[in-house]
């Protein structure tokens, strides 16, 4: 993977960023210097070169004035001495080649027609066009061609100490933010360590180190002011969960020694309360058997009702503990066929009182979820209930089925008894309501609200239709 | 041959004496044996205690047990009786008020031969008490004894 800058450590970063400066500096300032020498360097070539051209024009006037070439050449010879010139000529007045001098024989040739005074900088020579005067007549050109080999050589001398330079800036440079960087470093160095640590223990006790009131100073108090809120919080937040687990603990605990309460209260219920019923039936019962003779009839009657009180009293406390064994026993929810249970329902009742003469429809297939036992109790109540209120028409008829109700399916028990009232309606599904008189029709009136603890406990809803001697319908829903 | 009787633990006398009034009413005859709480029956059973004495030949033919006793209940005393190589077989019928899922299911899991609602209607409960009578009297073979 390539380092980027960005993702070096501020410990290289910073000396990098040094070194980078005082080399761009000391290049732009060597470029300046450069440019400028270079310039004074080129200037002292030519004037040297004008100078040895006037020299040798000087020397050349008696060479063109009696036009001997020998003795031009001569002169021009002289130039041996001088390295850097390449080649040279002088013309004659009318600009034709008088006399020549090349330093070695590979090199170029002078132009053989002369150009204007001056100097003609090329890409390898600098060349030089002088007049020859004679008492300030022309008599003649003199050329001279300079290569660069003193240029150069200035040039890479003046590179080599710039390099040299250049490099030891650098690593001094380097050198010196290293260490001079350290002060500035230590802290933001030290709390990188200790956010580390943080994040990696997870422990919110670790405190930054201040060394100063600087913007560093700064961060690190803001830091450690973020870590104890964090360790307060954290704490807090211990506290609160124990707290929880506690009060969860002690509400578990209340609400078994309730639920244990309540069992034992449903037992005995279940026991207690139906002995002495027993007894005052029994011997209701005796007193009709063996002492009837000394009892008239109202007498009798009299017992007859106390034993009837007795029978509905512990119809009562039966239907009581149905209904709160319906509210503690545990949903064991299944796949349950509801149409072949409401016929086992039908079945049982007209057992019970093979005289009626009911017309039952039960829906085919109505295959649901739920707790067998409990949809069991509800349907044994709303069908029982739709046969003891049609007990007074004259052709009774109870349909289960199923609806659409806004896309939910809704079961229904429909009837075409007694009915009710609808402005009794709200009260139809508590416990021991009844809209009907006992004479009427017998009941507790805990039964629909058995039934509505079932279809609640299923996530269900259940309510009613009903006109007064029309008949009854109960909905309901098993899921919603 | 030894006389057939019915041993009855029952701690309610308002019980006991319309228990023994529905055998009367059945014409059984036999003997009926009551004790009042679990103690007692065991006691009974095993001859020990107040009934230490008692002739060893006796044994009940069927007993009618009661789950709400004092001192030991009745599931309790069906436990020891099934423990007791004595006891094993007696067959133990339990007549009580509850209809509790889990004391229906813990009498028969201890090894009960009958369990029995003690209806409150008063006719009822004389018929219940003159079938069992009658069936465990004399339709049913009793064990032999150990």
């Amino acid at each position: 993977m390539r380092m980027r800058f960005r993702d070096l450590r501020i410990k290289w970063k910073l000396p990098l960023t040094a070194m980078a400066i005082s080399l761009m500096v000391l290049l732009a300032a060597g470029g300046l210097l450069f440019a400028h020498e270079y310039s004074a360097v080129r200037e002292a070539m030519e004037r040297d070169l004008a100078a040895i051209g006037q020299v040798l024009a000087a020397n050349s006037t008696a060479a063109l004035s009696f036009e001997d070439p020998q003795a031009g050449e001569e002169t021009l010879r002289a130039l041996a001495a001088k390295a850097a010139v390449e080649a040279a000529c002088l013309y004659d007045a009318d600009g034709r080649l008088f006399a020549t001098y090349v330093r070695d024989g590979n090199l170029a040739a002078p132009p053989e027609r002369p150009a204007a005074d001056g100097f003609e900088a090329g890409a390898e020579s600098l060349s030089f066009f002088g007049p020859v005067l004679l008492r300030g007549r022309r008599i003649g050109t003199i050329h001279l061609r300079s290569d660069f080999s003193q240029l150069d050589g200035w040039l890479s001398a003046y590179a080599k100490v710039c390099a040299g330079i250049l490099a030891l800036t650098g690593v001094l440079a380097f050198a010196l933010t290293s260490i001079l960087q350290r002060p500035l470093l230590a802290p933001i160095e030290e709390l990188t360590e200790t956010a580390r640590r943080v994040s990696e223990e997870k422990d919110y006790a670790l405190r930054g180190r201040k060394r100063g009131e600087d913007e560093l100073g700064f961060l690190i108090d803001r830091f450690n002011e973020m870590l104890a809120a964090i360790q307060s919080r954290d704490a807090e937040l211990v506290r609160a969960r124990e707290e929880l687990e506690e009060r969860v603990e002690a509400r578990t605990r209340d609400l078994k020694e309730a639920n244990k309460e309540l069992e034992a209260f449903s037992y005995s219920v279940a026991h207690d309360l139906r002995a002495p019923l027993r007894s005052i039936d029994g011997f209701s019962m005796v007193l009709l058997e063996d002492y009837s003779d000394k009892l008239d009839e109202t007498g009798r009657g009299h017992l007859d009702r106390v034993r009837m009180a007795t029978q509905r009293m512990a119809q009562l406390l039966d239907d009581m503990l149905n209904l709160s064994r319906v509210t503690r026993r545990d949903l064991k929810p299944t796949g349950v066929d509801m149409s072949r249970m409401a016929e086992e329902v039908f079945e049982d009742l007209r057992v019970r009182e093979p005289q009626r003469q009911v017309e039952a429809v039960v829906a085919p297939e109505l295959r649901v979820e739920a707790d067998p036992g409990l949809l069991r109790i509800a349907l044994e109540n709303l069908i029982g209930n739709a046969w003891k209120f049609t007990g007074k028409s004259a052709a009774p008829r109870i349909e289960l089925g199923i609806m659409n109700d806004n896309g939910r399916p809704t079961f229904y028990v429909k009837d075409n008894g007694a009915g009710f009232d609808m402005a009794y309606a709200k009260k139809l599904f508590g416990v021991f309501q009844r809209l009907h008189a006992a004479t009427e029709f017998p009941g507790t009136g805990v039964g629909l609200a058995t039934v509505q603890r079932i279809v609640n406990r299923h996530g269900g809803r259940i309510w009613a239709e009903a006109e007064p001697g029309k008949g009854a319908s109960f909905y309901f829903t098993l899921k919603d | 041959m030894p006389k057939k009787y019915i041993l009855l633990v029952e701690d309610n006398p308002d019980d006991e004496a319309l228990t023994l009034r529905a055998f009367k009413k059945h014409s059984i005859c036999n003997e009926v044996q009551v004790v009042r709480d679990g103690q007692e029956a065991l006691d009974y059973l095993f001859r020990e205690a107040a009934h230490a004495g008692r002739d060893s030949s006796e044994m009940p033919t069927v007993v009618l047990l009661d789950l709400n006793l004092p001192k030991l209940d009745g599931l309790e005393v069906l436990k020891r009786l099934r423990a007791d190589a004595r006891t094993k077989l007696l067959p133990v019928i339990i007549l009580t008020s509850s209809k509790e899922e889990q004391d229906v299911l813990r009498g028969y899991g201890l090894g009960a031969n009958s369990y029995i609602r003690k209806p409150v209607d008063f006719q009822q409960f004389l018929d219940a008490v003159g079938q069992l009578g009658l069936y465990w009297l004399l339709l049913n073979e009793s064990p032999p004894r150990a």
